[in-house]
């Protein structure tokens, strides 16, 4: 009998002592698993799929007491979402924050980043705690601390203009300024996650590169046009993606500041889901309109990630 | 970008910034209207959430429930009450409650005491899950819900409905039908610094709606930074307004908030924007009190918990004073608000808990109610009593309530009144014309109720 033979022999009659081995290494891993499992299946894959189905459906207040008197009413509720100008305002809104709450974000954590890695050496470590700092803070205690900054009568940020001279404007009152205020909390409270990644982005890029720049005469911008920004994108790519589906969901820093006005102009879609489910009990209505925005989500990501593979 | 944090942490802290809001102090939490408030600070976006309330009514409705008649009142009987805010933290140790265990001593009363920011989704939840109490207190734009929910028993025909200001039972009835009682209530008047209209040249209170606009312009002209304090979005101010035109929301079932009357009273609230009478809008945290002492803002529409904060805050009594609503072309009308008490339809001792409830409406325990949290009884009688007649506000508040009227008790309310104020914030900015808001607060508050 070859080695080779003689295991394979060997095999039948070690099985059911492997069995029984196999076996209870299973249920201990299933009872280690179940507590997740049983939670996740009652709180998030049932909800998830009740949802799903009350989409489609015109539940609402008085389905509460007997929730199977609501009716199916196929893609109702979708194609009210086209016509309800409520809706369309809030998709506004949510592109706005997404589109400047985005590029804002790569571009501050880019620089952050990068004056981080090259120029100050001194007190790295001070101004990347500092930096990260409001990401790890409580969006509800910063955004009423925003609030207050810029509060109209008694904010220190028109106190400040007060000092110049300068009548400062209305800041949470007019619809525009509003937006960009949010958006800049936005920006300002999270560009300290985009600043980590680039980091760690950056410390990958080989010196080498730079040196053989630098001797072919290349200036600091030149290096990081052609050195760091190519060699970061995917680092770019990634934080692109995260940063726009975690901007799609915002929902705090309006509630918070705003609560969706002036002129509903700063209401984004989930905060609109939220009114219509749970101030109006339209609950229907509002999975319809969180299945529309995880479509959307879900296209937007496939799109990067396709950007994200072909490029790499 | 959505992070994770704690929800008692919000909760904890959007309370605490609404309890320094617009009216602020112990008494801001206990309006009862301010539900939307209350609803917006529920912590998710998402609809998920819709599904264990969903899993909990599929649950219970396969453990069934089993509507009772009602017990005798003379055997033992234990009653679960839900009370909110500060009555319902009041409400166990109270005179009244002493007085109630004494004349009834087979009762056993369980008080529950609920936050108003709570209170309305737990008794709804409650109502989904067949947990509902025995009798429960409400705010007053709740019954609509209530009853399309099909939750609460009516008015036993015994209880004498004229005994109460008709403005207090309208809050505690829908469609007609009395479902509740009011237990107290409160309507809106005009607060002003009297010393700052004499000086401008203003020597009696504002009988018109002419008077309130001139008051505020000689109030502005004379140093004040505002005239009035109005809010750019905010039906509870803008509706009376409507009923003094009058007009009024709903007419047979049908909205009127495009009538002529509805418009005049939309350029009437909102000419005081474009005058520059009032702030063009009020950051969260605004102080209102705080304004009114230091006179930047020398008037202002709110109800009778102010007495007590502007007192508080150091303001003598000789330099403000309370007014009446100012006339329209109709009325004089302003808002009622405050809190009903409702029997539940799954509770097994409903005589018992009318008992209880027409104890806790009775002339007696509304006076003791009034010494001890200053409520104002929603029974005409309690206001002769000595201790309310001593009170000058209070006359001016017990006028009042003969004419306030509340919104209609329609199921869908809290929806309406969010699209009335969207477009009286439209017509406030001069992003629209009053007759244009007007139209839209109608066509969207029409296709609210699916008409």
């Amino acid at each position: 009998m070859s080695a080779q033979q003689a295991l394979v022999a060997s095999v039948p009659r070690a099985r059911p002592a492997a069995r029984r081995g196999w076996l209870k290494e299973a249920l201990t891993g299933w009872a280690f698993s179940a507590p997740f499992l049983l939670i996740f299946l009652a709180f998030l894959a049932l909800p998830i799929l009740a949802s799903a189905i009350l989409s489609f459906t015109d539940f609402s207040l008085g389905n509460l007491v007997d929730p199977f008197s609501a009716h199916f009413i196929g893609l109702g509720n979708y194609a009210r979402l086209l016509h309800d100008p409520n809706f369309l305002q809030a998709a506004l809104t949510t592109t706005i924050f997404v589109v400047f709450g985005t590029v804002l974000n790569l571009a501050v954590g880019l620089a952050a980043a990068v004056a981080l890695n090259r120029g100050i050496s001194r007190f790295r470590a001070v101004f990347r705690v500092g930096y990260y700092l409001p990401v790890v803070s409580s969006i509800v205690a910063i955004a009423v601390i925003w609030r207050f900054l810029f509060n109209t009568d008694f904010g220190l940020v028109n106190g400040l203009l007060h000092t110049f001279g300068i009548a400062g404007p209305d800041w949470l009152g007019n619809p525009t300024l509003a937006v960009g205020i949010i958006v800049a909390l936005m920006v300002w409270r999270n560009f300290g996650n985009a600043m980590i990644i680039f980091l760690a982005g950056l410390q990958g890029i080989p010196n080498d590169l730079y040196e053989a720049a630098r001797i072919d005469g290349a200036n600091r911008w030149q290096e990081f046009r052609s050195i760091t920004l190519p060699m970061l994108k995917p680092t770019t790519l990634l934080l692109t993606v995260v940063t726009t589906i975690g901007f799609l969901q915002v929902f705090e820093e309006p509630f918070v500041m705003t609560q969706g006005g002036p002129l509903n102009k700063t209401r984004p879609i989930s905060m609109y889901v939220y009114q219509q489910g749970f101030n109006f009990f339209h609950q229907g209505y509002a999975s319809a309109m969180a299945y529309t925005l995880f479509v959307v989500i879900a296209a937007v990501t496939l799109i990067q990630f396709r950007l994200l593979r072909s490029d790499t | 970008m959505p992070t994770i944090y704690s929800v008692a942490d919000y909760a904890y802290e959007t309370r605490l910034e609404r309890a320094s809001d617009r009216d602020p102090g112990p008494f801001e939490l206990r309006l009862p209207t301010t539900r939307r408030y209350l609803a917006k600070m529920k912590p998710f976006g998402h609809a998920f959430r819709v599904v264990p309330l969903l899993a909990l009514a599929l649950v219970s409705a396969a453990c069934g429930n089993n509507p009772t008649t009602g017990a005798s009142v003379n055997g033992p009987v234990t009653l679960q009450v839900w009370a909110n805010g500060d009555e319902g933290d009041k409400l166990a140790a109270s005179q009244a409650m002493a007085s109630f265990k004494s004349q009834n001593p087979n009762f056993t009363v369980q008080i529950t005491p609920l936050p108003w920011t709570t209170a309305h989704d737990k008794l709804i939840t409650s109502i989904a899950g067949r947990a509902t109490p025995d009798v429960a207190m409400i705010g007053t734009t709740w019954m609509g819900e209530l009853t399309k929910l099909n939750a609460v028993t009516t008015l036993p025909s015994s209880v004498n409905k004229s005994d109460f200001f008709a403005g207090g039972m309208d809050t505690a009835s829908a469609n007609g039908t009395a479902y509740g009682l009011p237990w107290y209530v409160e309507t809106r008047v005009i607060y002003y610094r009297k010393d700052l209209a004499d000086k401008a040249g203003v020597s009696s209170s504002p009988a018109t709606w002419d008077d309130l606009m001139t008051m505020a312009q000689k109030l502005k002209a004379g140093g004040s930074k505002y005239g009035i304090n109005l809010q750019t979005n905010d039906w509870q101010e803008f509706i009376p307004l409507i009923w003094s035109a009058g007009g009024d929301i709903m007419k047979n079932g049908k909205f009127t908030l495009d009538s002529p009357e509805a418009v005049k009273a939309l350029t009437f609230y909102s000419d005081f924007f474009k005058k520059g009478l009032t702030r063009s809008s009020q950051p969260q945290g605004f102080d209102l009190i705080q304004a009114f002492v230091a006179g930047d803002d020398p008037m202002f529409i709110s109800g009778p918990w102010m007495a007590g904060l502007i007192s508080k805050a150091g303001l003598d009594q000789s330099k403000w004073a309370v007014a009446p609503m100012p006339k329209g072309d109709k009325s004089a009308t302003s808002f009622v608000g405050g809190s009903d008490w409702v029997v539940f339809k799954n509770s097994k001792n409903q005589d018992a808990a009318w008992k209880f409830v027409q104890f806790m409406t009775s002339k007696d325990t509304q006076i003791s109610w009034y010494k001890e949290l200053k409520d104002l009884p929603s029974r005409q009688d309690a206001w002769g009593d000595p201790a309310l007649t001593a009170d000058p506000n209070l006359k001016v508040f017990g006028a009042q309530l003969k004419d306030a009227h509340s919104p209609p008790n329609i199921p869908q309310w809290e929806e309406v009144a969010k699209a009335i104020d969207d477009w009286q914030e439209k017509a406030s900015l001069n992003k629209a014309t009053p007759a244009d808001a007007a139209k839209g607060m109608q066509q969207q508050a029409t296709q609210i109720i699916g008409g």
